[in-house]
């Protein structure tokens, strides 16, 4: 996965809050969510992402792969990555 | 000059927190919260129903003042008094309307030992909204596309050139978004009967309001600066809540500011987050309304204004806070005799503490 420095301006909390420090945006998303931008810190691979939720959360492989795409691309849309 | 730091008086203009908050009672409170100096702080009010005149919380004393149109000689005069009777140390002006007269008058003021840490006639021209263009060049960034109209007969072309939605603002004071012709000239008619011409036409720049507030040293550096987005704002576009920010395009923007101007204490830089390209809307020579918010933050920009006002060793060290504080202003009621504007409407000051009676 790219390096998106982007993230290193959020505060995320375990709730799911996350607020951008540089413009003052705030957003929320649910634990799946949280556990998606934790990966994105951590480097993982986009594959790596959906393999590791389809395996945590016991789901179809094929829809998380378009899922994690809806999610990325909205938080592009955004401007948090 | 020697100071007694136990019983510096401070004098604080602007001090009316109504519905178009003046920043007097923001700064007042951040002298109060000041563990490094004792103040006694004197409400310097141009009208007796001004809502500070009543915060005894914050204010020791409130002496009357003339208005900001008078002859200086008057307002020299009155300071002059309130000198001699409560020995006023530092002003810190508040209010836009009052800025030039002390600038050109703070010699005169440091002659009589009242100290100022205010910009100078130079440094408040550069300010001046009509001249907006000019300093988006020095501090390298874009503004609306804007109109300047001197006279009713320039609207239509100046509509023209700029369609609503559009921003209508007043030299000194007013801002309201308009989205038809009908409200612009309601809109301008209200504008140019209580502050004149010039008037500003301006594109609505559609994006997060972000302002930086700071203080200049007058050599070039900044002594202290908090960022701050605005979340929701009151129908004049008054900040209503608000979120710390740390962000490094407006710390820029201050700081070549600053470089380039040699400014003199305190600014308020006001800008339009559009994606990635930031507006410059104005540039206020003065604290904000909500500048107890940075007091909260942990930079108690007033104390500095005190202390670089009396040559005190000021904090030269840029100070950190906190980004994701939120502030949020709250409406409150308080009830007083119609007896307490006896007082001030008749001999033009108040004393708020029966103890401070002669403070």
């Amino acid at each position: 996965m790219d390096n998106y420095t982007n993230l290193s301006k959020l505060s995320l909390s375990n709730s799911g809050f996350i607020f951008d420090k540089h413009t003052g945006s705030s957003y929320f998303t649910n634990c799946i969510g949280i556990e998606i931008i934790n990966m994105i810190n951590k480097q993982y691979s986009i594959n790596d992402i959906a393999n590791n939720i389809a395996e945590q959360f016991s789901l179809d492989k094929k829809t998380i792969d378009a899922d994690l795409t809806d999610f990325i691309n909205n938080m592009r849309f955004l401007g948090i990555l | 000059m020697t100071f007694n730091r136990e019983n510096i008086c401070v004098g604080i203009t602007g001090i009316n927190s109504c519905e178009n908050p003046a920043p007097g009672v923001g700064v007042a409170k951040s002298l109060r919260s000041s563990f490094a100096y004792p103040h006694r702080i004197i409400g310097l009010a141009y009208d007796g129903m001004e809502s500070g005149v009543f915060l005894n919380n914050f204010f020791d004393k409130i002496c009357l003042m003339p208005y900001p149109s008078s002859d200086p000689k008057h307002t020299l005069a009155r300071l002059s008094y309130i000198k001699n009777k409560f020995d006023l140390n530092v002003i810190i002006p508040n209010l836009d309307s009052e800025l030039l007269f002390y600038a050109r008058y703070h010699q005169q003021l440091k002659e009589l030992g009242i100290y100022l840490f205010s910009p100078t006639e130079t440094q408040l021209e550069l300010c001046n909204k009509i001249k907006l263009e000019n300093l988006s060049k020095i501090v390298d960034t874009k503004i609306p596309n804007q109109e300047i109209i001197f006279s009713y007969d320039q609207l239509h072309s100046a509509i023209k050139k700029i369609p609503p939605p559009l921003v209508i603002k007043g030299n000194s004071y007013c801002c309201y978004k308009t989205t038809s012709l009908q409200e612009v000239t309601i809109y301008l008619n209200k504008i140019i009967y209580n502050y004149g011409y010039p008037v500003i036409i301006q594109d609505e720049i559609v994006g997060d309001e972000i302002n930086i507030i700071g203080i200049g040293n007058g050599e070039g550096k900044i002594l202290g600066s908090a960022c701050v987005r605005k979340i929701t704002t009151t129908g004049i576009g008054k900040i209503w809540t608000g979120v710390s920010i740390h962000n490094t395009k407006l710390d820029n923007i201050a700081r070549k500011f600053v470089e380039y101007t040699n400014w003199r204490g305190p600014f308020e830089i006001e800008c339009i987050a559009s994606g990635e390209q930031i507006y410059l809307i104005e540039v206020n020579p003065r604290f904000p309304s909500w500048i107890y918010f940075s007091t909260q933050l942990g930079l108690n920009l007033p104390e500095i204004i005190v202390c670089n006002a009396l040559g005190y060793n000021a904090k030269n060290e840029p100070i950190s806070y906190v980004a994701g504080k939120l502030f949020i202003r709250h409406i409150e009621e308080s009830i007083y005799n119609i007896s307490d504007l006896d007082d001030i409407f008749t001999q033009g000051e108040l004393s708020l503490y029966s103890e401070n009676k002669e403070a």
